[in-house]
């Protein structure tokens, strides 16, 4: 990291010395970080207790709003026990495709254009595999959660349905698909100490908890791509301000400037500007 | 299999492969391991004798050994990780730190050597994409020809660290029988 070394006559300007300025501030660098959240922790204790479940319907569906981790902690959840992880496609209108797609991701590089041919073929796959299988946006299809649940049947594999919160009344409206459902886990939105941690993590900043409350309160602090919106901003404004502490003032500042502008902060407030 | 898939490789893979039936004998090995000389039988030999050391193969009985597969138990690697977002969307050098938890100076040389296969391109907004629709990651030769060399070197090492420990505990028996030796004279 390069040091800020203040130009000669300006620090006769401010009244500090030069040398005791440039030693003090080092700007801070946003670079984003992976934090362990307690929705990846629950997936994971859930994940291990379905591996030892007994039956054959194994569904664990896993919801939540937009921007609360659900995809990425999947796919790493997947990559971590090198299970598939495939994404539903709102064109799929007849189980082919899909279970086209499914097979392609079981190393079939052409696989059958008959439906049966495929099924038969998937699942020789998925029995001799054995691994978990996550779809994710499954609340696009909900026409294919019959097929779904015929394969997890037959094969005995656990499939994990990642979706928005639809994805519960649609498996609840299949009697048999919400019977089969293991567990329906909720993605909470980013909490109070998620804040602070990321952007500890992230831009090695000091919130203080006024500023990290505020920042959570508002609609940008529970959505993890608006997090690192204004973790990027509040990096921007601390090295402006020569500060690694955040002040109450520059977390107001950083939502101001955010997607969510002034209302992001007239929420958090309840005062009309 | 790539130019550079050693004797080791072969076995392993030829293991792999059998161990889905069960215990593997050393015939059916060589025969899937494509072996057809003696001087190659010997190498192979010397193969099952490490991976026994690594804890890969178990003997059950004379020739008859037991598969476990240590790729399949180790975490994911990076590469994977980086793999499966990059397959699912555009992604630049700081997303895939992000998510596989891998230095800058990794990532960008794993991106880099997807374009030179052609598989994916840099975006002018400094993204980086598939260009091509694969499942299975395609293999990175210069990554895989250093981590077999590493891996040679490593049980290079270990060879001439048992070899001196067995040496040691030879010299340790010479003495005790010299010293042996000296109190019967003596006596």
């Amino acid at each position: 990291m390069r040091k800020i070394v203040s130009l000669p006559g300006a620090a006769e300007a401010s009244g500090v010395h030069p040398a005791k300025r440039s030693e003090e501030f080092v700007p801070a660098v946003f670079e984003p970080q992976w934090v362990p959240t307690s929705n990846e922790r629950n997936l994971q204790v859930v994940m291990d207790q379905v591996a030892k479940a007994p039956g054959r319907r194994r569904f664990i569906s896993v919801t939540g709003e937009a921007g609360r981790g659900k995809t990425l902690t999947t796919l790493r959840e997947a990559g971590q026990a090198k299970a598939v992880h495939m994404l539903m496609l709102e064109i799929w209108r007849s189980p082919l495709p899909f279970l086209q797609a499914l097979c392609r991701e079981h190393g079939v590089e052409h696989p059958p254009r008959r439906t049966n041919d495929c099924w038969l073929l998937l699942i020789d796959r998925l029995i001799s595999r054995s691994k978990p299988v996550y779809l994710d946006e499954m609340d696009m299809t909900p026409h294919l959660l019959n097929v779904v649940r015929q394969l997890a049947e037959i094969t005995a594999v656990p499939f994990v349905l990642v979706g928005e919160e639809a994805l519960i009344a649609q498996l609840a409206s299949v009697k048999r698909c919400w019977s089969g459902t293991y567990q329906a886990l909720q993605f909470e939105s980013v909490a109070l100490s998620d804040v602070i941690f990321y952007a500890k993590q992230s831009g090695g900043l000091e919130l203080l908890p006024e500023s990290a409350g505020l920042i959570h309160g508002s609609p940008c602090g529970r959505d993890w791509r608006d997090l690192e919106r204004v973790t990027h901003t509040l990096v921007e404004i601390a090295n402006s301000k020569r500060s690694r502490t955040i002040t109450e003032a520059m977390a107001e500042q950083a939502l101001r400037m955010s997607l969510k502008g002034e209302d992001g902060v007239r929420s958090r407030k309840g005062v009309g500007r | 299999m790539s130019e550079w898939t050693g004797l080791a490789a072969r076995v392993r893979e030829a293991a792999r492969k059998l161990s889905a039936s069960g215990a593997i004998d050393v015939d059916s090995l060589c025969q899937e391991a494509g072996i057809q000389t003696y001087d190659e039988k010997r190498r192979l030999y010397r193969v099952v004798g490490d991976l026994m050391d690594s804890g890969e193969l178990k003997r059950v009985e004379r020739g008859i050994y037991l598969f476990e597969d240590k790729a399949e138990l180790q975490p994911a690697r990076k590469a994977d990780l980086m793999w499966r977002l990059i397959r699912r969307q555009p992604v630049k050098i700081q997303d895939l730190q992000t998510f596989a938890g891998a230095s800058r100076d990794y990532v960008r040389e794993w991106l880099q050597s997807l374009v030179k296969q052609g598989v994916a391109r840099k975006n002018e907004n400094g993204t980086y994409q598939l260009i091509k629709s694969l499942v299975e990651m395609p293999r990175n030769t210069k990554a895989e020809r250093l981590r077999e060399l590493r891996r040679k070197r490593r049980e290079a090492a270990l060879r001439g660290l048992r070899a001196a420990k067995e040496a040691i505990e030879k010299a340790e028996r010479l003495i005790q029988e010299m010293e042996g030796e000296e109190s019967l004279h003596a006596e």
